[in-house]
């Protein structure tokens, strides 16, 4: 049997790989409204997701109005297709028909430092929106992870890279889920680091690729793409979102909207997100402020 | 202590399947610890500080899944291992060529079911037209459940369908009864003799429940969708669902309930009243008598007296003045006198927009000026709908409220906020609400509003002030939700029930008064 599902939008570069002739790829994972798909040459990641979804990095959406089961059409190991074609003749599997996929540039927005007010009143907003509607961690990871989070934190508001690698690391895998908990929040503070014009040195930077280097033989290889996707300053539409809404004079409710979508990423995976993007921030309005001061 | 270990290689869940596999085996009884995680360095280096590390798990890689369970005893953790195991299962990957087909388009679907002829269709808006027009021109009926359909589309809809002798009920309709089964919203009601045309959800659900209670029963429920008395939609649908039931045999009283259309539509629809052999009830809400009497018509002063002359000319009964609200006075009065002189507003916080309305109309008529986030007329329309002002009507199903969010009749937890934010506000005598039952509402709209309730009153009292609850639940026995205990909880709570939506909007309009 084949399938054929038609793709609405695709992160610009992901557009471009999978029509490329050399393109050769097959099904790595498979979940409920997502495909996982791994191209055979360079073993990079793409996501095919349900439309319902937001744009995200290497991801592809597909033009599905409904709750669509990928589960029923698409195993693992399946190979995939891409074209533009309106006739082809197929034995794949799966093919994405991409003639009218419109293309999605992720594009973070520049760090707010200018007007500070409106910034630190909208993280007021953000911070009580995680705390009522985010996930927290249980168990036995969530000591751990509060305590590593703060030592992370604590060396790279010291300047103290070596440290900070180090407690990184530390974070790096640890927690539940497809993306540990750990890696969500390096995602969100490594998505900041990457922002324009962020009060952010070079090693700031290199501490998120280092991380994402790391990651490889570190954690799952969901998380990887994610950490290497942050390190490249790429992010998906929901966090683009926020982080813009965040230097907009907005009504509260719409920042707290735009918290939600991203604390409804995954299970608890958002909340983690959004703790890490809240943290880095943080991180850079203190070292706006230092600056001002002199300091 | 016993630990017991899964591991899945290279097993991709969702991370909420594995979130909930994770709670349901801590929720197990001599369970101490359940590890749900993949086998990365840092979680494995956790395993190991809480003794769970196993050789099998120390040469797991990072992308396979690790259950670790720790229980008091072998037998727990062997209980809790089948229960993974079997949850697990659930979640499996693909199942190619297994024989069961899952149509995933409307075509598809009509082929494995040939004899279907409605489709309720609830897809995001941006979709939902050009799904109703694949099943219109299926030769399907259509239920559209969903909103953020536009004007233009819904009327090429309905246009269409009128031209092909088909319905469109919607958009945003989320209420129909169709041959004795409810779809969406409805409440279980008893089959009858009496046909409605609702461009009103809760409206219907009302009426329907009250000619149940009141010994009648429907042939049919019609949904219409708000808009469809509008001055851009006409009354397609009205007019059609007019005519089916004027055609249908089993009908043999027909009941109309709208917001208040647009005065040339209900001009029109009133004209195709007079044309109606069998006998009509018609219920505008707010709407004037005369004109419905001058077309032959009954005129249902409110849905509760609608229900009633419905069900009494469907028995042959000679119509009374239907509705005695005299014995509200005697308790507003007694209710009136434990509010301090400063609480003088009504906040009326609904679910339904149809019973808001008619709460809204019956509190302005009789105890003075209402706001509301859903006023049609400029100086009763609250500027922030977030924020009310002197006696307030809110309906929380309003798109302001669910854009992204599910209808507060699925999810009343969402009134709870706004309950507490009223009982805050020391001019605040009364809080009017209703609780929806039926098949597509909450399991328990009246126990999941109960804390929030309890906290007002404990707010309240900590001011020395008393906040009356005036409560309504719009149901029958047979609805799932078990009107009994629902009528129980808020009972106990020290909430006063209503035995109809307009009893209860007329008891608080007395005790203002």
């Amino acid at each position: 049997m084949v399938t054929i599902l038609e793709a609405s939008y695709a992160e610009q570069q992901a557009l471009q790989d999978v029509l490329s002739p050399s393109f050769s790829a097959c099904i790595h994972s498979v979940y409920e409204h997502v495909i996982n798909i791994c191209n055979h040459h360079d073993n990079k990641m793409y996501c095919l997701t349900s439309d319902s979804m937001d744009n995200a990095p290497a991801t592809i959406k597909l033009y599905l109005p409904y709750k669509f089961d990928f589960r029923q059409v698409a195993a693992v190991g399946d190979a995939v297709m891409f074209t533009i074609e309106d006739r082809f003749d197929s034995s794949t599997p799966l093919v994405v028909h991409m003639k009218n996929a419109k293309s999605w540039i992720c594009k973070l927005p520049v760090f707010p430092d200018k007007d500070i007010v409106t910034l630190v009143r909208n993280m007021e907003v953000l911070r009580r929106t995680i705390a009522v509607y985010g996930k927290t961690a249980s168990g036995i990871f969530a000591d751990v992870l509060e305590q590593r989070v703060i030592a992370l934190m604590d060396a790279l508001n010291s300047n103290d890279f070596a440290q900070a690698i180090n407690n990184g690391l530390k974070l790096l895998g640890l927690g539940c889920g497809q993306t540990p908990a750990g890696d969500d929040f390096l995602c969100g503070l490594i998505t900041v680091f990457n922002m324009e014009q962020a009060p952010f040195d070079a090693e700031f930077r290199q501490f998120g690729h280092r991380i994402a280097a790391e990651s490889v033989q570190k954690t799952t290889m969901i998380s990887k793409l994610m950490l290497h996707n942050a390190a490249l300053g790429l992010a998906r539409a929901h966090v683009i979102n926020l982080l813009e809404g965040l230097t907009q004079d907005l009504p509260p409710e719409q920042i707290e909207e735009s918290a939600k979508k991203v604390i409804r990423i995954g299970s608890s995976s958002g909340t983690d997100l959004a703790v890490g993007l809240v943290a880095g921030v943080e991180l850079g309005l203190r070292r706006l402020t230092t600056s001002h001061k002199g300091g | 202590m016993a630990v017991k270990i899964i591991i899945k290689k290279n097993a991709y869940q969702d991370s909420v399947a594995l979130m909930s596999i994770s709670s349901k085996i801590t929720a197990i009884e001599g369970v101490s610890e359940a590890v749900v995680s993949m086998a990365t360095e840092m979680n494995k280096e956790l395993l190991n500080n809480v003794g769970m590390l196993t050789a099998e798990v120390a040469v797991c890689d990072a992308n396979d899944l690790i259950i670790a369970i720790q229980a008091g005893t072998e037998t727990v953790c062997d209980e809790a291992v089948n229960l993974v195991e079997e949850l697990m299962s659930k979640h499996v990957s693909a199942q190619k060529g297994n024989k069961q087909i899952r149509p995933t388009t409307i075509s598809s679907a009509i082929k494995q079911f040939p004899e279907s002829n409605l489709a309720v269709i609830s897809v995001p808006g941006v979709f939902a037209a050009r799904e109703a027009k694949l099943a219109l021109k299926q030769g399907m009926h259509v239920m559209l459940f969903s909103d953020n359909v536009t004007v233009a589309e819904e009327k090429e809809l309905k246009e269409y369908a009128h031209d092909n002798g088909l319905l469109v009920m919607g958009p945003d309709c989320g209420t129909a009864i169709i041959n004795n089964v409810g779809l969406c919203f409805a409440n279980a009601v008893a089959a009858g003799n009496i046909g409605i045309v609702g461009a009103s959800g809760t409206g219907t659900q009302e009426v329907t429940v009250l000619i149940d209670r009141f010994g009648g029963g429907i042939s049919q429920a019609i949904g219409t969708g708000g808009r469809d008395l509008s001055e851009e939609l006409g009354g397609i649908m009205m007019f059609d669902g007019l005519q089916a039931l004027a055609d249908d045999s089993a009908t043999k009283v027909i009941v109309l309930v709208s917001k208040p259309p647009a005065p040339s539509v209900a001009d029109k629809v009133l004209a195709k009243v007079k044309e109606c052999p069998k006998p009509v009830v018609v219920c505008f809400i707010n709407g004037e008598a005369t004109p419905v009497e001058a077309a032959g018509a009954y005129f249902g002063r409110n849905l509760e007296d609608t229900a009633r002359k419905a069900v009494k000319l469907a028995k042959g009964e000679p119509i009374t003045d239907t509705c005695d609200h005299n014995s509200l006075i005697t308790m507003a009065k007694e209710l009136k006198s434990q509010l301090k002189p400063e609480q003088k507003y009504v906040r009326g916080l609904f679910c339904g927009g149809t019973l808001c309305d008619e709460s809204m109309f019956i509190v302005h008529n009789k105890a003075g000026h209402v706001y509301s986030n859903v006023a049609k007329k400029a100086e009763m329309k609250l500027k922030d709908p977030y924020a009310s002002k002197g006696n307030s009507f809110i309906d929380l199903g309003d798109d302001t409220f669910t854009i992204g969010k599910p209808h507060p009749m699925i999810e009343p937890s969402l009134r709870l906020p706004r309950i507490i934010q009223e009982a805050k506000d020391p001019e605040v005598g009364i809080i009017l609400m209703d609780i929806m039952l039926g098949y597509g509402s909450h399991s328990d709209p009246a126990g999941i509003t109960l804390p929030a309730i309890q906290e007002a009153q404990q707010i309240a009292a900590a001011e020395g002030r008393k906040i009356i609850f005036i409560a309504y639940v719009c149901g029958t026995d047979r609805d799932k939700q078990n009107m009994a205990e629902q009528e129980r909880k808020l009972r106990d709570a020290g909430v006063i029930l209503a035995k109809t939506n307009a009893r209860a909007a007329y008891l608080a309009a007395e005790i203002l008064a």
